[in-house]
């Protein structure tokens, strides 16, 4: 029998213990989710646990901002050059944009704008034609308009191909979405806020249906507001 | 040997009585209005009841309304004022203000739930732009929430001015004194921000201002501080317990106890960030540092209930408890007050565990906005924090009316039931979260496109809500039986360890510290299953941020 207070009595052990859920921090460096011990001395941050580099944020430039008028233009354009007869959306590269042509002659007249003009008729208007067979995965990515709206989202249905990447460019419209695209156990989600342009690549690795809600709660229909993602090898009809 | 704080309470005068148990009673009306639509959603989600998903948004924002904010802040404000009075010993000081809290938050309760009744449901956050056509109605909404706020800035200067005057009057702060300061001002700060979310949208609606931007940002700080500092309240709750109900005080000393009370507000606040990774012009650095400050979102509570579990356990082995868990045992289970926190101890274990999967960044795709943040946080508001509150009240209201409880023997069985509903609801909901089943949708099945098993879980969460809410109303009208004039009196029994055992040199404390493991297990477990998901699925992606 002792006089001394056991270890798990003493005060600097319950305070110690206190902290016991930092230890999770551990498993996080271990996922590439948080910087190590180390990253502080210059060490670089590890693949992170989706599998993919660190998000990169670009942050807004209210100069370049689309308003909404002219994102829903965008989308007008994309369904007209990619819709198909069963009014899916099958976006593939080297189809020109009349929407960012013409946007890009509007804006090469502009002095000043003149070369944020060029750089979007680079970007969308004529984009990389693509070597489905070599360079696939290094290809540059197709864009992907899609637009939120109280309670749609359009277009209702994407035909994509496996590893051909993607830039999802999107906005809610209205009021406050999200988008979640759902492998049927567990997926991917993104929030949509009101007129803010999102942007994220997307590389889709397996073929399926899939379906896309909206996660955050837009109205009394929101239960309805859901769309249909088509994932084909090398995108075959 | 009697229990002070029963003793302390009986004493009280008329009036103080019938403040605390006016506030008891209508927040105990606010927990059932609020089951009620609760039920409903749960049922409807399954699919066993036909809504229309209009009026399943209308019950959810019911139920949100009525438990998240007037239940759990009208019994904030009734134990408040019950152990600051209990503290003193000498009664009320400033019940004028108390009244006038109490008066404001019963006007804002009418005006909230009156302004959810018809138009578009707007959820217990009143997102301001889904009412850009119904702005009176968003007045009325909101003026309700600010009139809550202005209560809780009035309410708790009662309970202040009380422990002042027992200072005064002592020359010396006790532990629980000193955590009611804090509470008190943590209930002042919730009343202010309230105030600070929902002002804007008032006079926006009103014609006075522009529409508020930032609500939604806004909103995620008040958030994170409404849910986290009630269980500040809790852990005072089980603090108040163990000295009344069992006899027991904190082997480690006053002082120790107060830094720990005092340690909610360093490690609280900064830790909100984790409500908005999903927010698409967060930058990369703060969702960084967002996950790594809400590391250390739950150090005060672990420690608080470290404390409690401790000190308990060292008396109850110098009182003969043997074994790892046999000293559990012996605790007074009977009392339903003791089965109501002993079970919130235990809901708050699973809480822990999986709120600390949703403060990685990294998973914020995958589970923000998906049924895993109910079944997670259900075993916070409900397992942890709502029977804690009702273990308090069934305390209190008990010696301030003199009258027992209903049907006791049966009642204390109700926690245990409200827990097993909460792991099959909190259970199922995770996990279908897990698989993507958003929340705040009424029919997940999507005209037939989502799979199947979503429907199956939603089953189970249907029925564990159930049992989980028929167990919470039996324990609220027991609770509120105390109040009606025919309950039969009954005298408070003695603490359950009525004599004065100092714990023996050298006894271990194991339980918290194995419980604190078992938790950090549970959280590697949970958000090793996270990661392992999304790492299974079949999409890279990058960016989601704000774009050009």
């Amino acid at each position: 029998m002792t006089d001394k207070p056991h270890f798990t009595t003493r005060r600097g052990f319950i305070a110690a213990a206190g902290f016991g859920g930092t230890a999770l921090y551990g498993l996080w460096v271990g996922y590439g989710a948080a910087p190590g011990p180390l990253a502080v001395f210059g060490a670089p941050h590890g693949e992170t646990a989706g599998g993919h580099a660190a998000p990169v944020d670009a942050q807004p430039s209210k100069a370049d901002t689309l308003t909404p008028e002219a994102f829903e233009a965008r989308v007008r354009d994309f369904v007209s050059r990619f819709g198909e007869a069963d009014g899916s959306v099958r976006p593939q590269a080297g189809v020109p944009s009349q929407t960012a042509k013409s946007e890009a002659a509007t804006h090469g007249s502009h002095g000043g704008h003149g070369a944020h003009g060029k750089q979007a008729l680079e970007t969308h208007a004529f984009e990389p034609a693509l070597d489905a067979h070599a360079h696939r995965a290094a290809a540059a990515p197709i864009d992907v308009w899609l637009q939120a709206g109280q309670f749609f989202f359009e277009p209702a249905h994407l035909r994509l191909a496996t590893d051909q990447p993607y830039r999802f460019r999107m906005m809610a419209t209205d009021v406050s979405h999200g988008a979640s695209i759902q492998f049927g156990a567990g997926g991917r989600m993104m929030r949509l806020r009101p007129n803010q342009l999102v942007e994220t690549e997307i590389t889709l690795q397996r073929p399926g249906e899939f379906l896309i809600y909206c996660t955050y709660y837009c109205g009394p229909a929101h239960d309805v507001m859901q769309a249909r993602l088509s994932v084909t090898e090398g995108g075959a009809a | 040997m009697t229990r002070p704080l029963q003793d302390r309470l009986g004493r009280l005068s008329g009036s103080d009585r019938l403040l605390i148990q006016t506030m008891s009673g209508i927040a105990l009306i606010a927990l059932v209005l609020g089951i009620a639509g609760g039920i409903g959603v749960a049922l409807a989600r399954a699919g066993w009841t036909d809504l229309i998903p209009e009026s399943g948004y209308r019950l959810l924002t019911l139920h949100g309304v009525a438990v998240f904010f007037y239940w759990l802040y009208l019994a904030q404000g009734a134990i408040l004022l019950a152990l600051c009075a209990g503290e003193s010993g000498d009664g009320l000081r400033s019940r004028g203000l108390a009244w006038l809290g109490l008066a404001l938050m019963l006007g804002g309760m009418a005006l909230s739930l009156g302004a959810i009744s018809d138009g578009t449901p707007l959820l217990y956050n009143g997102t301001p732009e889904l009412a850009v056509h119904e702005l009176g109605r968003l007045a009325l909404f909101n003026v309700g929430y600010v009139l809550l706020g202005l209560g809780l800035l009035a309410l708790p200067l009662a309970g202040v001015a009380t422990l002042l005057s027992s200072v005064r009057r002592a020359g010396s702060l006790s532990a629980t004194g000193f955590a009611l300061f804090a509470w008190a001002g943590f209930l002042g700060v919730t009343g202010f921000a309230l105030i600070y979310v929902f002002a804007p949208g008032l006079f926006w609606a009103l014609g006075w201002g522009g529409m508020p931007a930032n609500h939604s940002t806004n909103w995620h700080i008040v958030f994170h501080n409404m849910h986290y500092l009630p269980l500040m309240a809790t852990v005072i709750i089980w603090y108040v317990l163990m000295q009344d109900l069992l006899g027991v005080k904190s082997v480690f000393g006053a002082r120790f106890s107060k830094l720990v009370f005092a340690a909610y507000l360093v490690f609280v606040p900064p830790t909100s960030l984790y409500h908005m990774f999903l927010e698409p012009d967060l930058p990369g650095a703060v969702r960084i540092a967002g996950s790594l400050l809400s590391l250390f979102v739950s150090v005060p509570t672990l420690t608080a209930f470290l404390i409690i579990v401790a000190s308990i356990e060292l008396h109850a082995r110098s009182r003969g408890g043997r074994g790892l868990f046999g000293w559990i045992r012996m605790l007074p289970w009977h009392e339903p007050a003791m089965a109501a926190a002993g079970l919130a101890m235990v809901n708050m274990a699973f809480g822990i565990t999986l709120a600390f999967v949703l403060i990685q960044a990294d998973l914020a795709p995958l589970l923000s906005d998906t049924f895993f943040v109910p079944g997670y946080f259900h075993f916070f508001t409900v397992g942890t924090v709502s029977l804690s509150l009702l273990a308090a009240l069934a305390l209190i209201l008990p010696a301030l009316s003199g009258r027992g409880l209903a049907l006791p023997r049966l009642v204390r069985f109700a926690p245990h039931l409200a827990t097993l509903g909460l792991l099959a609801f909190g259970g199922a909901g995770v996990v279908a979260g897990y698989l993507g089943v958003p929340r705040r949708v009424i029919d997940a099945g999507y005209g037939g496109e989502a799979p199947a098993l979503w429907s199956a879980l939603m089953g189970w969460v249907a029925a564990g809500g159930v049992l989980m809410a028929l167990a919470l109303i039996a324990f609220a009208l027991s609770v509120a039986a105390t109040l009606l004039p025919l309950q039969a009196r009954r005298a408070a029994p003695p603490p359950h360890w009525d004599a004065v055992v100092q714990p023996r040199p050298g006894t271990a404390a194991l339980i918290g510290p194995l419980a604190v493991l078992v938790i950090v297990l549970g959280m590697y477990g949970a958000t090793a299953a996270g990661f392992q998901i999304m790492r299974s699925l079949p999409i890279a992606a990058a960016g989601g941020g704000h774009a050009h």
